[in-house]
This record gives structure tokens, C-alpha cells and sequence, in this order.
């Protein structure tokens, strides 16, 4: 059965590596990420979102033609790691021009998580 | 800076007639030329093919890469001026054939046409009467999608429109091209607007429909 769970955890971003179990997603929060239409560049250090992302309550707050970035905080119900998964988007009248999400495995962003 | 409106009672015109026909008849001016050399010289081995292929990459120079690099020439030319003139260029999108530069501050548009490179237009932004984004939406149910998007501003009787995306196939509405042309085109259409409205408090009096 490990095997399968092995493989199940590859291919779900919520699934705890060494506990090989689902785990829960404790926060959400969408972000205003200053970067604009036509212009984004993937930042794969966490520095970057812990200075640049600022929080907003809804999408209609990212100004036309600014990007936004979604967060998922999930975390291990038996061994209480945190995975923080990051989503930046395009948001355009009511849909989304996804880009790729990031995740962060290490505690990366506890200084952006703790300011929201 | 202060623009006046005496600039643009005149009707904007994309496109010189004169500059155009230049542009698209010099290379067939060079082929004739070449074609009349060729046979009233008779000429053979590596005369002949240069008289013929010469021609062709000459045309091939001139329309992709002597027009752009023209084109790239002018607008830096337009901007230094834009800029000597005090136009602050807070804005500019680089379309293919028109660039659009607004001036948020002083609510002032400047514009240049690929076509009409030598003329560029420099008004109040209460001249856009309007400014709207076109999806190019067609089709309907799974057959619905687009190939182009575009802005278009109404100054007095014309319209002008600007693409941000164009292709030639189609994709569905929600196709990572097709938002990023309607973001595109929303940006500038969003900051016309808001100059328009700023134009009218400096004093221009024409309204936004
Ligand atoms: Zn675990």
C-alpha cells in the first residue's frame, strides 16, 4: 500500500511526504502581487513574496491588468509540517490566467504568514 | 504642458496615401527597372542572376526590415520629442502598426501610425469620446472563441483601433492569449477613461459616452 501512497503523493501538492497522508488546509489568502499584464516574471525564492505580497480581501481589489497571487497553508495532521502553496494568477474580468504554483516545503514564508 | 485643440480639429489619418504607395511601389519600381536592364542587355551567367535576384532580396529588405526599423527610428524620435515637450510618457502601449502614448498626468494622448510615421497626433484626452475593448468574440457553444483583440478610442467621427493580441487561429475565450489581449486592451482603456475625465477638469469640454 506504501507504494500507492507514494504515488499519490506525487501527484497531489497536499499530501505530507513523510507521512505519506492528506493533510489539511488550515489558511487561505489572496495577495496583490505587483506585477502587471504582458511583464510576469516566476520568482522562485521565497523573499520575493514575503517582501512583495501585500493581502487583499477579494479579487475585485487587484487593479486591471495586476497580477494576483493565491495561498493555501496545509498542514500535517500527524506530524504538524506545513506545506504553503502559491498560485499567481492573472486575474481578468472574472477569470483567471493561471501561471505555475509553487510550493514551499521548509517554512519559507512563516514571515508572510505570520504578518496576515 | 498645455496641448491646445487647434492640433486636432484636424481628422486623424492612419495612413499617408502618398508615404503607402512610396512604401509598396519602390520594389516594383526596382524589379521593372531590373527587368528592363535585363533584357535589353541580354544578360547572361552572373549578371542575369543578379539582375534577378537582386530585386528580390532588395524586397525582401525593405518590407521586413526596412519599414520596422523606419518605423522603430520614428518612434524614437516621436518620444524624444514627446519628451522635450514636456509629455510625460507614463504610458505606452507598442502596437504593430499605432503606438499610443497617454500622459495620465497632464491628461494628454499622443499616437503614431506605422503607416503615417512622419505625422504624429498630440491631443487632449477629451478628444477620445470613448474608449472600449473588442474580444473579437465569434462563434457559438464549443465553436466560440476569438483570433484577435483590440482597443478601440472614438476621436471625433473615427475610430482607431490598436490590437493587443492577433492570430491567425482561433482560440477559446478563456485561453491564456485571449485574456492576456482583453487585460491588455482593459489597462488602456481604464487609463483613457481616467484622463478623459481629468482632460474635462483642466478645462476641455467634451464628454465621455
Ligand atoms: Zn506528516
Amino acid at each position: 500500500m506504501a507504494f500507492f501512497k507514494r504515488m499519490r503523493v506525487k501527484f497531489h501538492d497536499d499530501w505530507c511526504e513523510d507521512c505519506l497522508e492528506k493533510m489539511q488546509l488550515v489558511k487561505k489568502q489572496l495577495f496583490y502581487m505587483p506585477q502587471s499584464v504582458g511583464h510576469y516574471i516566476r520568482h522562485e525564492d521565497a523573499a520575493y513574496y514575503v517582501k512583495n505580497l501585500i493581502p487583499v480581501e477579494k479579487k475585485a481589489d487587484i487593479p486591471t491588468g495586476m497580477y494576483a497571487c493565491g495561498m493555501y497553508v496545509y498542514r500535517c495532521m500527524q506530524c504538524g509540517v506545513r506545506y504553503v502553496k502559491l498560485t499567481p494568477f492573472l486575474p481578468v474580468r472574472g477569470e483567471e490566467k493561471n501561471e505555475l504554483p509553487l510550493m514551499f516545503m521548509k517554512g519559507e514564508l512563516n514571515e508572510l504568514l505570520e504578518s496576515i | 504642458m498645455q496641448v491646445t485643440n487647434q492640433e486636432v480639429v484636424l481628422t486623424i489619418r492612419k495612413v499617408n496615401p502618398l508615404y503607402t504607395i512610396i512604401y509598396f511601389m519602390v520594389p516594383v519600381l526596382v524589379f521593372a527597372v531590373a527587368a528592363v536592364i535585363g533584357i535589353n542587355y541580354d544578360l547572361i551567367g552572373t549578371a542575369a542572376v543578379v539582375s534577378f535576384f537582386g530585386p528580390v532580396v532588395f524586397a525582401v529588405l525593405w518590407y521586413w526590415i526596412g519599414n520596422p526599423l523606419l518605423f522603430k527610428l520614428r518612434r524614437k524620435k516621436f518620444e524624444r520629442e514627446l519628451d522635450a515637450m514636456g509629455f510625460v510618457r507614463s504610458y505606452t502601449f507598442y502596437g504593430s502598426s499605432t503606438i499610443t502614448v497617454i500622459d495620465e498626468q497632464n491628461a494628454n494622448v499622443a499616437l503614431l501610425f506605422r503607416f503615417h510615421p512622419f505625422r504624429p497626433y498630440i491631443f487632449p484626452a477629451a478628444r477620445v469620446k470613448k474608449a472600449w475593448t473588442d474580444d473579437g468574440r465569434m462563434g457559438k457553444g464549443f465553436m466560440e472563441g476569438s483570433s484577435q483583440v483590440s482597443f478601440i478610442m472614438a476621436i471625433g467621427r473615427k475610430k482607431i483601433r490598436v490590437y493587443t493580441f492577433r492570430s491567425n487561429r482561433r482560440f477559446t475565450m478563456n485561453s491564456d492569449q485571449i485574456l492576456t489581449g482583453i487585460s491588455k486592451a482593459d489597462v488602456v482603456v481604464e487609463i483613457l477613461k481616467n484622463a478623459h475625465d481629468r482632460s474635462l477638469e483642466y478645462g476641455h469640454n467634451e464628454k465621455y459616452e
